[in-house]
């Protein structure tokens, strides 16, 4: 072929061209560079929301829960209580009756009763525990300020058992601990107290019930996790302060799949730490910055009830994240 | 639609680059010119490509957006109601928007603010930016607003206003707006002061004796007739409340009569009170008077258990004497203007405020008051007034800059405070305030909760130096959300615990969320001699603040539970200068007397016995008459503007000074010291008249000598200080005999006080002339109603322009639309590539028609696998061409052959070969259907040349018609 055309091709025609060629050839490799484009081919997780405060929108985000129905409960620094669809559009807001001295950092969806399914708010700053309905009217409210037992100053977070018996981590009067409520609202009893050793707390900001009968609690300023049964005894310790697989930085929310495994929030390692029911860690992703899939200072991490997605509460960010386990986490539970 | 030019100027370049390419493509001589002309097209179709991109080619469209910026008026004279009224209707409006709009926000007063940018959000956020609200400078608003316009879309401007503007003339800034194409609209915000009571003026005589009555003069307007009562307040205390009854419409008087006992300076207020006056704010009128008596001393007490010693002396030495502890110490300059001298005995600059010391500052330098600082632990540097507005005025540097080896303090601060509002600017306000007390061998670090590093050093611990570098890195602070203060503190301890500082101290600031670490930590820091402060600010409930509280307590420091965050800086500044203990020297020692001074004059030798001081440095112009065994300042002075300080930094007390107390000439020395820096008497021969209108400040001074007579040809100038305690320079000039006369601007109310020296001419010491004005009110408060004929005015000058009422839509898209340009250049580029792929092609790659016809008949046959039987036109064309060129190729034949005859014959040849012609076209034959049919003709033959010729010419005429 190049032998015929050679009869008619002026020599040194085909330097040229292959010079053409090549700068053509680079232009268009680098111009999608710099026009913007260049995605990361990883699988990118769904983002829900900007900073702002309308809805749709967050303001430093906490506390974040999925129903079985695959709606989200976002609770933010507004204020606000905001239900969105499964696939992050807003549906319903509605603001906590009294916000000027702090507002509520943990909520979770409690489908104990088979009747009807709830969101239990945890007030922070006003030391108590309110229920709403999906509607957002307030069907029950527990929970006063104060050091005697059956007081609390700053509740964290609060985990449901198949009962509907409440557990509500607590803080800040130096009895740091896990309080129990029945269903009613009324104080049953407690456990664990402030301190560093096995069974003590420092700061507990997360707290999730694990089927049939264990609590694992997020021993946030002691960098570990604990699992205890339902009645309050020490069963393991997981952890300890770092950032290798295992460690913890920070440790601020869990959630718990159908298989046991549990995810973790980890707010100073800015990611998302995933175990097997024994403990051992079996994947890890996040990291700190601002692009999809980063994380800003977690503070809620939350799981639809088939355990398939994962929903983050990028607080410093400003948004939620919703990752897929198939493409996320499966990939680096199989390096394993 | 269209395509627009950023630099068209470029696209003349085409003409030399054309010219070029046209000359160029005259060496492509071997083309044919169809060829030749391609080629120079692509590479000018090239060429303007290229052009195009360069010269920021652009397409314009349409926009439909729309953007509205909300102009809020804060200032003073808009009631609350208005207010109100201004922001529930931008709310209703921001739910109207649409998708295609955004909309913004400024607040303004006399100055403006962007609250916020334009965006798409319905909701509209709380105000939160901060405006000086005195002043209305709608102008100013407006500039504002054009210049946060950019980009392309249609713009609208809503003032929101009573129209009453008292700073710049916002009818230039609507015509500059019109004129940008900015729509104005207007939303008055009315309101009628009925009832509104004026004090316009309060008058009392400059200079009075004591125990001489005199009257105060109260001028008063009034809207309506009403009665009122007025009282009349004279530094602070009621003297008198009498009923009167105001006239409408004129200007009514009334006289207090008084008199005053003590010497010096005298404020008098006067406040009427009427029933149903909508401004209560413009009732209020001051005046001040100057009563000559005896000189008058503050004397500002920080020890607990204060000394009588010192006192004494004064009122013996007839010297009046006002004791305060240092948080009565007075807010005002003009409360300054009472004392002649004011004495910190002991006191820490962390117990007053950084106004106050700026006050004392301009009060010394301007006004000629007197300053003296005696020592002990909490003066000097030992105080924290390290980079103070004190330590500029004083003789002495609050730092040891000596050879000898100083013990250093080591400081940490732990910074907690994004939770409370602006916690950004606390942090930094408070990490700046700590260094500054600092001296540069102090070492000082700075922990917070960084993001992503968590929990982090600012700047790791480190000599302060000259704190430059990390000023800048405090400007840098961002504060996160610290979990616990564990780790913070545990670094702290590594950091401090291998120092070898003498002192060392963490102080902690939180709002109360972050936890406490468990009792051990504190333990471990106090073993290893480190204290804890704790500052609590904000705490979401008292549990909060007992932990802080505790932590301190553990800690061996103080605790602070803040409500006024003003407070912080001083806080800080307290704290940091609990390093500065290695400051105090406790050991006695003689004093040294260096050089002469009035204060030591007839005090001999035999200084005794002091039992301590604080280091300091003498500056280079200050007098030193006395120093301590280690060759410090003990007695340092010197001028300060048009007034005096003095610094002793051994103290006059039992303490240091046990035996100087029962020392014989302790009352000599001290009533020396003191009168020395007194502010000289004011000078009977100045009648200074200070008033206040019309925006304006007018000075009046008349000057006579001793004997009665003008003084003229006086050189006048001096300082007057503003509200915020700013200097200003002012210069009189002589209008009458013996009158001078000079002006000021006045733009806050508040008080305003000149501080000024006469002289014969400027190298002279002048006499000091001091006085006061004040302005009550702010000019808000002049006008009793709303501007709507302004305001209207203002919606009138732009076309688009409309006076808006409650129902009013504001986001109207009915404006001249502008375009939106989107630059062209990443298509021009795409196209460029293929262009010039194409230019090389032409030029380099030689496809003829006919290759492409017999290309395309190969990809006929070999692909499509068709043969046509039949011809079609563009058939019959080839064919015509074929044969053509056969002919030629026949003629050729012919004339070679008879080169070869003539040749062999010898004669010369009928045609000439023009030399060997260059192998223009190789022309790639393919065999066609038509070829393979027709035969193929020789050329050699038997008839003779002529026959031969003529047979040729029939062949080739036969050939030439077109077959069937």
């Amino acid at each position: 072929m190049r032998s015929c055309f050679q009869s008619f091709i002026h020599p040194g025609t085909f330097g040229i061209v292959r010079g053409a060629l090549l700068i053509a050839a680079l232009a268009w490799a680098l111009a999608p560079c710099g026009c913007g484009g260049g995605k990361a081919r990883t699988d990118e997780p769904m983002i829900v929301g900007s900073r702002g405060r309308d809805p749709g929108r967050f303001s430093f985000p906490r506390g974040i829960d999925v129903a079985s129905d695959g709606r989200i409960a976002v609770a933010d620094r507004t204020g606000r209580i905001q239900i969105l669809s499964p696939d992050g559009k807003p549906l319903k807001q509605w603001f906590m009756p009294k916000f000027d001295n702090g507002t509520p950092t943990r909520l979770l969806f409690d489908s104990s009763d088979p009747a009807t399914t709830t969101l239990l708010v945890v007030d922070t700053h006003n030391s108590r525990i309110m229920r709403y309905s999906l509607d957002g009217v307030l069907v029950q409210q527990f929970g006063k300020y104060g050091t005697n037992p059956d007081e609390m100053i700053f509740p964290t977070d609060i985990a449901v058992d198949a009962s509907g018996t409440m557990y509500i981590a607590e803080y800040q009067d130096k009895h740091d601990r896990v309080m129990v409520y029945g269903r009613d609202g009324g104080y049953i009893r407690q456990f664990g107290d402030f301190g560093e050793e096995p069974g003590k707390f420092q700061r507990p900001e997360g707290i999730v019930f694990v089927p049939p009968g264990r609590l694992i609690v997020a021993d946030t300023c002691n960098d570990r996790l604990q699992v205890f049964d339902l009645s309050g005894k020490l069963l393991e310790v997981w952890g300890s302060t770092g950032k290798a697989p295992g460690q913890f930085n920070y440790p601020y929310d869990l959630a718990v799949d159908k298989q046991g495994r549990i995810y973790v929030a980890e707010y100073g390692n800015n990611r998302i730490q995933v175990l097997d029911q024994t403990g051992r860690s079996v994947a890890v992703f996040g990291g700190p910055g601002p692009e999809p899939g980063q994380l800003g200072n977690p503070w809620g991490v939350a799981l639809t009830a088939a355990g398939d997605k994962v929903w983050v509460a990028d607080t410093l960010n400003h948004r939620l994240q919703k990752f897929d386990v198939k493409r996320t986490v499966q990939p680096l539970i199989a390096k394993q | 639609m269209w395509i627009e030019l950023a630099y068209p100027l470029l696209m003349w370049a085409l003409l030399p680059l054309g010219l070029h390419a046209w000359w160029m493509s005259r060496r492509l001589g071997l083309l044919s010119k169809p060829r030749r002309f391609t080629a120079l097209g692509m590479r000018l179709f090239l060429l303007t490509l290229l052009l195009m991109a360069l010269a920021g080619a652009r397409w314009t469209r349409q926009s439909e957006e729309l953007k509205v910026l909300f102009l809020l008026d804060e200032s003073e004279s808009i009631p609350a109601q208005q207010r109100e009224y201004a922001t529930t209707f931008i709310q209703k409006s921001l739910e109207q928007m649409t998708t295609d709009d955004k909309a913004g926000i400024i607040v303004f007063g006399a100055d403006s603010a962007v609250d916020r940018v334009p965006e798409d959000s319905r909701t509209l956020a709380p105000i939160k930016s901060v405006v000086e609200k005195s002043r209305t400078n709608l102008a100013g608003a407006m500039s504002l607003a054009l210049a946060v316009f950019i980009g392309e879309s249609q713009k609208r401007i809503v003032i929101l206003s009573d129209g009453n503007q008292n700073q710049g003339d916002a009818v230039d800034a609507a015509r500059a707006a019109a004129t940008a194409g900015v729509a104005v609209d207007v939303l008055p915000l009315t309101y009628h002061n009925r009832n509104d009571v004026i004090l316009e003026k309060t008058i009392v005589e400059n200079r009075v004796s004591l125990d001489e009555p005199f009257d105060v003069r109260v001028i008063a307007t009034s809207t309506r007739a009403t009665e009122a009562r007025l009282t009349i307040l004279q530094d602070g205390k009621p003297i008198g409340t009498q009923n009167v009854r105001l006239e409408a419409g004129k200007k009514n008087a009334f006289v207090a009569p008084t008199q005053v006992k003590d010497a010096g300076f005298h404020t008098f207020e006067a406040v009427l009170d009427a029933p149903g006056d909508s401004i209560p704010a413009n009732n209020r009128g001051f005046a001040f008077t100057y009563g000559q008596g005896n000189p008058r001393v503050l004397l500002v007490d920080g020890d607990e258990k204060p000394n009588d010693s010192l006192p004494a002396v004064l009122i013996s030495e007839k010297i009046d004497v006002q004791r305060i502890r240092p948080d009565a110490l007075p807010q005002n300059i003009r409360d300054f203007q009472s004392y002649d001298a004011v004495i910190f005995n002991n006191v820490a600059a962390g117990d007053i405020t950084n106004d106050q010391m700026l006050i004392i500052e301009n009060a010394v330098h301007s006004l000629g008051m007197g300053f003296m600082m005696i020592g002990g632990e909490h003066s000097f540097g030992a105080g924290g007034y390290n980079d103070s507005p004190i330590e500029r005025i004083m003789p002495v540097e609050m730092e040891i800059k000596n050879e000898k080896v100083m013990p250093q303090g080591a400081l940490v601060t732990i910074i907690h405070t994004c939770e409370i509002p602006e916690g950004e600017m606390w942090a930094e306000k408070i990490v700046m305030a700590a260094l500054d007390a600092l001296g540069p061998r102090d070492l000082m670090g700075t922990l917070y909760y960084g993001y992503p590093g968590g929990e982090s050093w600012l700047f790791p611990l480190q000599e302060v130096g000259n704190k430059g570098r990390l000023r800048g890195l405090i400007k840098t602070i961002q504060p996160g959300d610290m979990p616990n203060f564990d780790r913070t503190l545990q670094m702290a301890y590594d950091a401090l615990a291998p120092s070898t500082a003498s002192v060392k101290h963490v102080v902690v600031i939180s709002d109360g969320d972050a936890a406490m670490p468990t009792g051990s930590l504190i333990a471990k820091l106090r073993k290893a001699q480190i204290t804890l402060s704790t500052v609590v600010i904000n705490p979401h409930n008292p549990q909060c603040a007992t932990v802080m509280q505790q932590a301190a307590k553990d800690g061996g420091g103080n605790f602070y539970d803040v409500k006024a965050y003003n407070k912080l800086p001083q806080i800080f500044i307290k704290e940091a200068a609990t390093v500065r203990k290695s400051l105090i020297f406790n050991d006695p020692f003689l004093p040294v007397t260096k050089q002469q001074s009035p204060i030591l004059s007839g005090i001999g030798k035999g200084l005794p016995v002091l039992g301590g001081y604080v280091g300091t440095t003498k500056k280079d112009l200050a007098d030193v008459p006395l120093e301590t065994d280690k060759g410090d300042p003990l007695l340092a002075t010197w001028r300060e503007g048009v007034g005096k300080t003095v610094a002793f930094t051994s103290d006059a007390k039992d303490r240091w000074g046990a035996q100087w107390v029962t020392w014989n000439q302790y009352s000599k020395f001290w009533a020396q010291a003191v009168r020395w820096c007194l502010r000289p008497p004011n000078n009977p021969n100045y009648q200074v008249q200070m008033d206040i209108e019309g925006g304006k400040g007018k000075i009046t001074i008349d000057a006579v000598d001793a004997a009665g007579n003008f003084k003229n040809f006086l050189d006048i100038k001096g300082k007057i200080i503003s509200p915020d305690n700013k200097p200003l320079d002012v210069g009189l000039k002589q209008v009458s005999p013996g009158r001078y006369e000079g002006d000021f601007p006045v733009e806050k109310p508040g008080t305003y006080m000149l501080g000024g020296t006469a002289a014969e001419n400027s190298s002279a010491a002048g006499d000091l002339v001091t006085g006061g004005a004040a302005l009550s009110y702010s000019p808000e408060f002049q006008d009793s109603r709303s501007n709507d004929a302004f305001l209207s005015q203002l919606a009138d000058i732009s076309k688009y322009g409309r006076r808006l009422d409650d129902a009013s839509p504001v986001f109207l898209h009915n404006l001249p639309s502008r375009a939106d340009p989107t630059p062209l250049w990443p298509w021009l580029l795409a196209l460029a590539l293929p262009t010039l792929l194409a230019d090389i092609f032409t030029r380099r790659v030689l496809v003829g028609w006919s290759d492409i016809g017999a290309g395309w008949a190969w990809v006929q046959e070999n692909i499509f696998r068709r043969r046509r039987v039949g011809e079609t036109t563009s058939g019959l064309l080839d064919v015509k061409r074929q044969v053509r060129e056969q002919a030629e190729q026949q003629r050729e034949d012919f004339l070679a052959s008879l080169k070869t005859i003539k040749e062999s014959s010898g004669g010369e040849s009928p045609v000439e070969q023009a030399g060997p012609r260059p192998p223009e076209k190789k022309v790639f034959k393919p065999v066609s259907p038509v070829d393979a049919a027709r035969p193929r003709q020789s050329s050699g033959g038997s008839e003779g040349v002529t026959g031969q010729l003529l047979k040729a010419r029939e062949r080739a005429r036969k050939k030439d018609e077109p077959k069937q």
